[in-house]
């Protein structure tokens, strides 16, 4: 079994990237491999527990990533980032946990494999 | 059970202007000091390497990464591109020709783009 970390640094509703991260961590997760999900920057907003999908008719961001917690994805959330954005404790799911850099660094360390979903797409 | 460093390398594609992606890779850099670590400037990425760029934010970082063993490389095909030469440059970093790139993006066990 190997391990993945991924990086992902884009907003829900407007990057592709969000749902690139969460499908191939849905299946790396489905082939058996451990997956480290790191929410940066606008990828922050992916906890936001008040979205609502349904204007476009799709699932909310993070009921997915609660799905992909419930097949043993770790999913850490930047303390700085999210307080950067006004994201507070009630407005994470539980499991979720709020980290820092130390995460994504240890995270790396025990990876055989990273992917980066930041910066210009 | 946490592994050996690993060599990462951060490639920043981002102008220091229109979005914070620059700024966010250089505090990453910094929070990933445990491992071998080395920036690479590339595409408009480079202007944030030059002497003359607003360092408001990274200034700090980017005084303070060489010390703790932080290489800095920026793409002389993308500074060419720019109209940048070398006395452009932040005096730490190192111009980087392809044969030179293709051995970072080589020796890197990960690599983060931003």
């Amino acid at each position: 079994m190997a391990r993945l970390t991924i990086l992902l640094c884009h907003s829900p509703f407007h990057h592709e990237s969000v749902d690139e991260a969460i499908e191939i961590g849905r299946e790396a997760l489905n082939r058996g491999h451990g997956v480290d999900l790191y929410l940066m920057m606008d990828g922050a907003y992916a906890v936001y527990n008040k979205q609502n999908g349904e204007p476009f008719n799709v699932e909310a961001v993070y009921q997915r990533l609660s799905d992909l917690m419930g097949k043993g994805a770790r999913v850490v959330l930047c303390r700085v980032c999210a307080e950067l954005r006004g994201i507070s404790e009630e407005n994470i799911p539980k499991g979720i946990e709020v980290g820092g850099l130390f995460d994504l660094s240890e995270s790396i360390s025990d990876s055989d494999a990273v992917l980066s979903f930041a910066g210009r797409g | 059970m946490t592994t050996p460093e690993k060599t990462l390398l951060i490639v920043i594609r981002s102008p220091p202007h229109t979005t914070l992606d620059s700024y966010e890779g250089t505090r990453v850099a910094a929070g990933l000091i445990e491992h071998t670590v080395r920036m690479l400037y590339t595409g408009d990425g480079v202007y944030a390497a030059t002497k003359d760029s607003d360092h408001t934010l990274t200034g700090q970082f980017l005084s303070d990464l060489p010390d703790l063993g932080v290489e800095f490389y920026a793409d002389a095909g993308s500074m060419r591109a720019r109209g940048l030469v070398e006395s452009d440059m932040l005096p730490m970093v190192k111009i980087a020709q392809d044969t030179k790139l293709r051995e970072l993006i080589m020796e890197a066990d990960a690599s983060l783009s931003f």
